[in-house]
């Protein structure tokens, strides 16, 4: 069989595959982590997600445009959807991995939303009890492909109660942009 | 290579496209599995630049519109022309339902590049001009958008557009034993493209909503209008490209299964194809059907 056609079919193969209906991002989250370290081990992750103006304009309305303001927990629910995650699926977009092993990590506690400048802030707190080991990966992704995570825009701190401070990076690996923490 | 094992391979060989075909679609119906889920790991290095250059412009597209609010300029007017265009074709370049079903359609019928271009433009004006319909409506019927009614009605249109493609293989594999073995090659009539059109596009883009919506709160509404038309634009061309392609594979492999009756080798495609309209429609369809039904999902 002609060697060409057998290389159509193959790019054909993997570019058309459409299982996931919306495999092509529609919402852009940058993220922001506080890891919390108390000694050696890693006790909370405080995240912010910050959703781009489109996607906070589609889930909010007009009146989100430009503007600056807390959203109540009783007008919560009416925000969850398609492109803005329940608290309950939160933990299937964050990922954790502890020396090659992977983590379990709760169910978000401390959830906030708010819209600063036109952006729909959304603030939740990860509860932890590990060891920091030698690299501790932390990353955020979309199985879908529906939500896109720009980690490489984001920005990442630390907040030690003593011990030695870990070593912080962002790298990709297969793709996925993760944050490294090292001792 | 001995004369019994040169026999098998002659043997073969005339059937060596069918087979290729069935193992593509296969692997078109695994993934597609496999996907829904979760079992694959979509974060590919195309993917992920494709994730990269799309994120770059969603910033740019809502940083021009502000722009545009604040004062008219033509060249602005021209930068945001262009940057919605490549945005559609970077956003239809990713996996999609668009490209599944018309690759199947494509790949199962005997038809003609106008047919295929006709599909390609109506699907994506549909799935985009879908999507400005349905905020202007809301807008005109509500006074405003209102979001929780505008994520119901897309969860309605992704179940019909689930039944159509359902009903579309449905009727695949009504003709097909209607037909009988002989009668193979009529079977290609039965799906009109205004059909396949409508299935793809009756699911309006998301993006091209937030794009509209987005012109539309600073006041442009023309130029929203203008933004979507050039985005569908972009995705036409992909579309268009990716069709071609399954078109001049599919036309590579009937000639290549020349030995076989072309007959035979269209009426094993319908049949597949049959069975790939059912199982996307299924999947297209189920994760609103679970959110209507079981909220919170």
């Amino acid at each position: 069989m002609n060697q060409r056609f057998i290389q159509i079919c193959l790019v054909l193969l993997i570019v058309c595959w459409g299982g996931p209906v919306l495999a092509h991002p529609h919402v852009f989250i940058v993220p922001a982590v506080n890891f919390s370290i108390d000694g050696d081990r890693l006790t909370s992750l405080k995240i912010e997600w910050t959703f781009d103006e489109m996607t906070t304009m589609a889930a909010l309305g007009a009146a989100a445009l430009g503007e600056t303001y807390t959203i109540e927990p009783a007008q919560h629910a009416a925000v969850w959807g398609q492109a803005i995650p329940s608290p309950t699926t939160l933990t299937s977009y964050c990922f954790i991995d502890l020396d090659g092993a992977t983590a379990t990590l709760a169910q978000p506690s401390e959830i906030s939303l708010k819209v600063v400048k036109g952006q729909l802030v959304y603030c939740f707190s990860l509860r932890l009890d590990q060891a920091i080991g030698k690299s501790t990966k932390f990353w955020f992704s979309d199985q879908s492909n529906y939500i896109a995570f720009d980690t490489g825009k984001g920005i990442f701190r630390i907040t030690q109660s003593g011990g030695t401070s870990p070593s912080l990076l962002i790298q990709p690996e297969n793709y996925i942009e993760k944050i490294i923490l090292g001792i | 290579m001995s004369s019994s094992a040169l026999r098998t391979t002659n043997r073969i060989q005339p059937y060596l496209p069918l087979i290729f075909i069935v193992i593509l679609f296969g692997g078109f119906l695994l993934l597609a599995a496999c996907s829904v889920w979760g079992g694959i790991d979509k974060q590919g290095g195309l993917l992920y630049f494709l994730t990269k250059w799309q994120a770059g412009l969603n910033r740019e597209i809502a940083g021009q519109i502000k722009l545009l609010r604040q004062g008219f300029s033509l060249e602005l007017l021209g930068a945001m022309s262009l940057t919605s265009f490549i945005y559609g074709v970077l956003h239809a370049a990713g996996p999609g339902h668009g490209k599944t079903i018309i690759s199947g359609w494509v790949f199962s019928q005997t038809r003609s590049l106008r047919e295929i271009a006709f599909v390609c433009s109506a699907a994506t004006f549909f799935h985009a001009f879908g999507s400005v319909i349905l905020v202007g409506g809301l807008h005109f019927f509500l006074g405003r958008y209102v979001p929780s009614v505008m994520n119901h009605l897309n969860d309605w249109l992704y179940i019909a557009a689930g039944i159509l493609l359902a009903l579309t293989g449905m009727q695949i594999f009504y003709a097909f034993h209607r037909a009988g073995p002989s009668s193979a090659m009529t079977l290609t009539a039965q799906i009109h493209p205004l059909w396949i059109a409508v299935g793809i596009g009756i699911v309006p883009c998301p993006l091209a909503a937030v794009i509209f919506l987005f012109c539309l709160s600073a006041g442009l509404v023309w130029q929203g209008i203008l933004m979507v038309f050039l985005f569908a634009l972009g995705m036409g061309v992909t579309l268009s490209v990716v069709a071609f392609t399954v078109w001049s594979a599919q036309r590579g492999a009937v000639r290549l299964g020349r030995n076989l009756k072309a007959g035979q080798l269209i009426r094993y495609l319908n049949w597949l194809s049959g069975l790939f309209f059912i199982i996307i429609g299924v999947l297209l369809a189920w994760p609103a059907t679970a959110r209507i039904l079981f909220p919170g999902y």
